[in-house]
């Protein structure tokens, strides 16, 4: 029974954090209509520069990570990805792959290859709960952010011109365009909200595990979250996250850790088949 | 129909049957007369680059031809590699044996991780793939641990009917003959009725089914084909390899064979031979660079690996932005200004 | 296929709805042997909803569809094919990466005669049936006027040579039927000439009759043996041309004049 409450607590933690990157590739997908596999680089980017700042303590660290690595992705957005809108579904995903390799070598060159390790957000390195369970503080702060950060975004899609300009480009970019919106901008604002997402959780990683480009790895669950949560929705991001995460955490308890990263494709895989939608997606509606 | 010309350089142009067969003339003598004119060192890149597009080509039939964007061509090559090293293990069999067998087994994969692409499309299909590739890899490790030991399997040295080929240059010979014969099964499929129905699957789905096209059976067999060729492949890379170990199949591996038709060119034969090539010898080039001006305080050079792989990203990312294409792209531009030149043109 | 009759084709109260959106209502209608039928109607009456009802491409969802006697409801489109029905889309369906003559040979793929192992292998049979139907689809490009065209790229041709490529697609499958779908739309005066010389050869050819919808009424009325009017998804009149330019109820129907179904939404 403790067990399975731990699970299911870590697995929250994990899935916010798988949560925060899918995010990210939802918010870039319902805009762009780009298929983003460079979540996962972004991701441990941001652990990485994340942890080389380390000496400042997580926050201010974490803090200059999300702008850096929000960096990265708006420059990757202003060089790489634009003039790929409207070219369908492979030449996006090639070049979000080609853009990984990038930003990994780049961070071996940059940061070495030595891994660091970064302090927790918050001092107490386990929270006790009831029940004889327990949950590291980490993941807790990373369901904490997690939660926020798909709050202040669906807040932000919604009431905010921004928001409203990314729906609109993502609908009928033409459309959004003859109303003034500038489909370039609000494009490079996705991908730097999804690149400071990513290092957000990446820094978060780094504190729980270690920082090392490596990580890129973890973020595979991102696309489970995405597609379980529903392509076309935050909330359905942070909660599909939830799932895979609860899931993935599950498994690794009862069938052995190596079912961890299987366990969550079946989950992918299965919501292919049964409900491709997603929790939360709006169906695609298939007319010539 | 959303993964539209994107995706669809031409099919194979009408050309001369003779020059057809000037061409695979010459190529049959180049790959024989290669290892006999290059160093044993060149010989191993030759064949990892034969090797490559045994399993680059069948990929770009996939994909390229009938449209279905694939990440499980290194389950695949799991799949297969562990077939063969079964029934080679377990019954005593020859290697042609263990390549049918890993074909049959790549065919019945195949069929399975295909079926998706009956109800999915565009980035649902791919994530399907993408499932597949760790569930594969994952059911590839449990029979590693219960049937190879932790290791992997270990391959015996070559020999077929008695006769040892383990050596460099016959395993150049059995892999580069290999490669030839899928690269002509896939340039008859290419130039037949079956080939055409492909590219109408890919680009007008519905249109094909207007021509009396099952697109269903099309999309099926089409998985199940090149997945047994990509499975059968991977009986002949483990042998070359000498072991297959779950380790190796990752997705990289899967994106790099992804990598090489897109820069050999989408659609095309031409295009995976060109591919196979380059990609083969990215790692050598940097290597050498990195051999030469690299050491101590050579700068980026002192990380040949990291330097590869912004290499190997920048690549692909020029590749799709400027020559989307593909290297066969260039060779037809410049063929066709030869051919107008001669014409006075 | 060859030599058999051209076929019958009934519609019977055939619906079709998506989610709260009915594109067809209790269609009816009888295309006789031999005949050319012109579906007219304003933009949104249901006309290719009716195409893509028939030929499988939408379940429908109430009603049936029977060709020469046999049910088509419930086929799969390529199924439906194979019964004699061919058909042209409104807005092109044409693979632009492959040729004109390669575009045509797609529409023989049900009389390749060889499967994929025979193909793979290279060997005799498939190569003799491409040869024979790459002499099948000559007559089809003379006949349509492509053959200057046949190595071409079919997606680098002007939108009326491509609307021509897809009617010589369709007549290769050798149809007993063939549904039009607005072949005249945005070509040119020539291509409309030349549209209403092939559909009256086919008429006096007899191998196969047309089911011709086109937003020209000029045109179909030239080449029609009957017409049939729809309206808000609903079949409000079928008869022979000449009653047709007459009739109240097509004016009212061009014109608007009844709005009563303003709640019904486009569909087409």
């Amino acid at each position: 029974m403790t067990d399975f409450l731990n699970a299911l607590l870590s697995g929250a933690g994990f899935g916010a954090l798988y949560g925060l990157v899918a995010l990210g590739l939802v918010v870039i997908f319902k805009s762009t209509g780009i298929l983003n596999f460079s979540g996962g680089a972004l991701m441990a980017v941001g652990g990485v520069v994340a942890a080389g700042l380390g000496a400042q303590g997580f926050w201010i660290a974490a803090g200059i990570a999300v702008v850096a690595v929000a960096g990265v992705g708006a420059v990757a957005n202003l060089t790489v990805m634009r003039p790929l809108l409207g070219r369908g579904l492979f030449p996006g995903v090639m070049v979000t792959i080609g853009l990984t390799s990038v930003i990994e070598g780049s961070s071996g060159i940059l940061f070495g290859r030595q891994p660091r390790f970064l302090a927790d957000p918050i001092g107490v390195p386990t929270f006790q709960l009831p029940f004889g369970t327990s949950m590291s503080s980490t993941l807790a702060v990373a369901f904490g952010l997690s939660a926020a950060a798909t709050a202040l975004l669906a807040v932000a899609f919604r009431r905010t011109s921004v928001g409203l300009q990314l729906r609109a480009a993502a609908v009928r970019p033409e459309v959004a365009a003859m109303f003034g919106a500038n489909p370039g901008r609000i494009f490079t604002y996705a991908w730097a909200v999804a690149g400071g997402l990513a290092a957000l959780a990446g820094a978060l990683l780094a504190s729980l595990t270690v920082a090392d480009i490596s990580i890129a790895a973890f973020a595979l669950r991102a696309f489970a979250a995405m597609i379980v949560g529903g392509v076309d929705s935050l909330g359905g991001a942070f909660l599909g996250g939830i799932l895979v995460g609860v899931t993935e955490l599950l498994a690794g308890t009862y069938l052995g850790d190596d079912f961890r990263l299987p366990s969550t494709m079946v989950v992918l895989m299965v919501f292919l088949m049964v409900r491709p939608q997603g929790l939360f997606g709006t169906p695609e509606v298939v007319r010539p | 129909m959303t993964q539209s010309t994107s995706l669809a350089p031409p099919l194979a142009r009408p050309r001369a049957a003779g020059r057809r067969t000037v061409l695979a003339a010459l190529a049959v003598a180049i790959i024989a007369v290669l290892p006999l004119v290059v160093s044993p060192y060149w010989t191993t890149v030759a064949t990892n680059a034969a090797l490559a597009f045994a399993i680059a080509a069948p990929l770009n039939l996939l994909t390229g031809n009938a449209g279905q964007f694939s990440l499980g061509n290194a389950a695949f090559l799991v799949v297969g590699a562990y077939t063969g090293a079964y029934v080679t293990f377990t019954f005593d069999l020859e290697l042609p044996i263990a390549m049918l067998a890993a074909a049959a087994a790549g065919a019945l994969v195949g069929l399975i991780v295909g079926l998706p692409s009956l109800r999915l499309r565009g980035a649902y299909l791919l994530m399907s793939t993408l499932a597949a590739h760790y569930i594969l890899v994952f059911a590839a490790l449990k029979f590693q641990t219960s049937q190879f030991g932790a290791a992997g399997a270990i391959f015996p040295p070559l020999r077929i009917a008695g006769v040892d080929l383990s050596g460099e240059r016959s395993m150049y010979f059995v892999i580069a003959v290999f490669a030839a014969l899928i690269g002509l099964i896939i340039a008859n499929i290419m130039r037949s009725g079956h080939g055409r129905a492909l590219e109408a699957v890919k680009a007008r789905d519905v249109a094909a089914a207007a021509c009396g096209i099952s697109v269903a059976r099309a999309k099926l067999w089409v998985w199940s084909l090149t997945s047994a060729m990509i499975a059968a492949a991977g009986v002949l890379q483990a042998y070359y390899l000498g072991s297959a170990s779950v380790e190796y199949y990752t997705l990289n591996l899967a994106i790099t064979y992804v990598a090489m038709i897109l820069v050999g060119g989408l659609g095309s034969l031409g295009g995976s031979l060109l591919g196979a090539c380059f990609v083969t010898l990215v790692p050598v080039g940097v290597n050498h660079l990195s051999d030469a001006y690299g050491g101590e305080g050579g700068g980026i050079l002192a990380y040949p690996h990291e330097l590869q792989t912004v290499i190997y990203g920048l690549i692909i990312i020029a590749f799709v932005l400027l020559k989307p294409d593909g290297l066969i792209g260039l060779v037809r531009s410049a063929t066709d200004r030869v051919v107008r030149v001669r014409q006075g043109r | 296929m060859k030599g058999s009759l051209p076929g019958e084709l009934v519609i019977d109260r055939l619906g079709l709805r998506f989610g709260g959106v009915v594109a067809l209502r209790e269609v009816s209608l009888t295309h006789h042997p031999d005949e050319v039928l012109g579906i007219i109607g304003p933009n949104g009456a249901g006309k290719t909803s009716l195409i893509n009802a028939v030929t499988g491409i939408y379940p429908p969802s109430a009603g049936s569809v029977r060709y020469r006697g046999t049910p088509l409801t419930g086929l799969s489109p390529e199924s439906i094919v194979a019964t004699g029905i061919a058909r042209t889309f409104q807005h092109n369906q044409l693979c632009g990466d492959l040729t004109v003559r390669e575009n045509v040979l797609l529409g023989c793929h049900l009389r390749l005669g060889y499967g994929v192992v025979k193909a793979a292998l290279g060997i005799g049979p498939a190569r003799r049936a491409e040869r024979r139907l790459r002499g099948e689809v000559e007559p089809l490009l003379e006949l349509l006027n492509l053959e200057h065209a046949a190595d071409e790229r079919a997606g680098s041709l002007p939108y009326g040579l491509q609307k021509r490529v897809e009617m010589a697609r369709a007549l290769a499958l050798r149809p007993t039927t063939l549904l039009l779908d607005e072949p005249a739309a945005g070509t040119s005066d020539a291509d409309r000439a030349a549209l209403v010389r092939i559909i009256k050869h086919l008429r006096g050819e007899g191998s196969c009759s047309v089911v011709l919808i086109e937003h020209d009424v000029g045109l179909v009325m030239e080449v029609s043996d009957r017409v049939a009017v729809l309206d808000w998804g609903e079949c409000i009149v079928v008869d022979t041309p000449e009653v047709i330019a007459t009739d109240a109820r097509v004016l009212a129907a061009y014109l608007g004049v009844d709005d009563t179904h303003a709640d019904v939404s486009e569909s087409a």
